[in-house]
């Protein structure tokens, strides 16, 4: 059966391109489009990787982090974020994200840490 | 952030240079008038005036770094705003070329290739506003650990291989053998500033007969790194032109050679945040060298802010 990744991303048409090139590269997905939603799902049914925006609207990327690690969950989770935004990466990293990539990113690069950590 | 509620840009803007005019205000001090004074009482208010300013002073500095970081999340919100189409143009084109949705044939693939190159030089020019727009707000940092220079110039130049070969440009790096050369850098910028310089001075080469050479040098307590090239050169009046914004050698404004003329800007700007010094040697016509200094030990900014 193949890994499944749950995309938090509000631009929907990101997740949905997400989407595309995770399903052709063996993955399953699922979306979630804030971080209330994000963490809902997480808790129904953990995915094996989250691919977590930073910027969403009710809670953020830093918030669902925060949430998952206080609340004991060891998902992998990658970051998206913009370039330039060191502190933010900073941030994520502190707060227990396991990597990021930064956007626009390439899809080698993306894949590459994708199956890093996703066994 | 949800301390209250979220002024607007503008007035952030205002509140911040009112308070930096009151801020100077009691820098200057009115109280320090009393300062000469053989009066004991004199002296007995300016000891209460300078407490109270310090009270102010210390609210006012408060306020000011509170509506600096305000003004730098419009900065991260505008970048998110301005990355976020980009990153889903180039997806979308990415999928496309790849194949993963459907075939397409080799003439929309062409045109493709050609939307997915611009969609990357479109990517560089907003890096470099943003980047400048970052600086401009001091919200710029570099994050430095010890690296060895050496190689990030190796690595760097690797990285120009393909399109130097392409151009048939030969490219060549010395240094020292006997030692290995560290300093505590922000890599990734460090890589932007030779990133900038290498594809300057392959710009700037004739195909066929360019030479581009990097040298990583030691000079007591700092490494210098060198980029000469054979290309056209740069005029006297033009050379210290060349590090302003929107600027280029030989042109009035930015872009007679393409790009947004911020590229070698925002290099000098990096180089300085790490208390280094960036410059250019040239001859019009026959090349130009161009040049950075880094100290090799964590220590303060030299005489320049």
């Amino acid at each position: 059966m193949g890994k499944r990744i749950l995309i938090a991303e509000d631009e929907e048409q990101l997740a949905r391109l997400l989407e595309i090139r995770l399903r052709a590269n063996g993955y399953e997905t699922a979306t979630a489009s804030d971080g209330e939603d994000a963490l809902q799902q997480i808790a129904a049914q953990p995915p094996d990787l989250v691919l977590l925006d930073v910027m969403m609207p009710k809670a953020d990327g830093f918030e669902v982090l925060r949430s998952l690690r206080e609340t004991g969950s060891t998902v992998p989770v990658i970051l998206l974020t913009a370039r330039s935004q060191e502190s933010a990466v900073v941030q994520g990293l502190q707060l227990g994200a396991n990597d990021y990539i930064t956007k626009p990113f390439s899809p080698v690069e993306l894949l590459t840490r994708i199956a890093k950590w996703v066994k | 952030m949800s301390e209250e509620r979220r002024p607007s840009y503008e007035e952030v803007v205002r509140e911040l240079e009112e308070l930096k005019a009151v801020l100077a205000a009691l820098q200057s001090g009115q109280a320090d008038t009393l300062l000469g004074s053989s009066d004991s009482s004199a002296v007995e208010i300016y000891r209460v005036i300078s407490e109270q300013q310090e009270a102010e002073r210390t609210e006012l500095i408060r306020r000011l770094e509170h509506l600096s970081r305000i003004k730098s999340d419009f900065l991260a919100l505008v970048s998110h705003e301005l990355r976020t189409p980009l990153a889903i143009l180039q997806e979308a084109v990415n999928l496309i070329l790849d194949g993963l949705v459907g075939r397409c044939d080799e003439g929309v693939k062409a045109c493709l290739v050609m939307a997915q190159s611009n969609i990357l030089r479109l990517g560089a020019i907003v890096n470099d506003l943003l980047d400048m727009a970052a600086l401009e707000a001091g919200r710029l940092k570099v994050t430095k650990e010890k690296e060895n220079i050496q190689l990030l110039v190796e690595d760097s130049l690797k990285t120009f291989q393909s399109s130097a070969g392409e151009k048939q440009v030969r490219l060549s790096f010395e240094t020292g053998k006997d030692a290995v050369y560290y300093a505590p850098v922000d890599r990734n910028r460090i890589l932007q500033v030779l990133t900038n310089l290498f594809g300057n001075a392959l710009k700037f080469v004739r195909p066929g007969e360019g030479i581009i050479q990097a040298r990583v040098l030691r000079e007591n307590g700092w490494i210098r790194i060198e980029i000469e090239d054979n290309g056209c050169g740069i005029r006297k009046e033009d050379k210290e032109k060349v590090f302003q914004r929107f600027e280029q050698a030989g042109g009035r404004g930015p872009a007679p050679a393409g790009g947004t003329g911020l590229g070698l800007a925002i290099a000098k700007e990096i180089v300085e945040l790490h208390g280094g010094r960036m410059g250019v040697s040239s001859e019009y016509g026959k090349g130009s060298t161009f040049f950075f200094l880094l100290p090799t030990a964590s220590r303060e900014l030299p005489d320049r802010q």
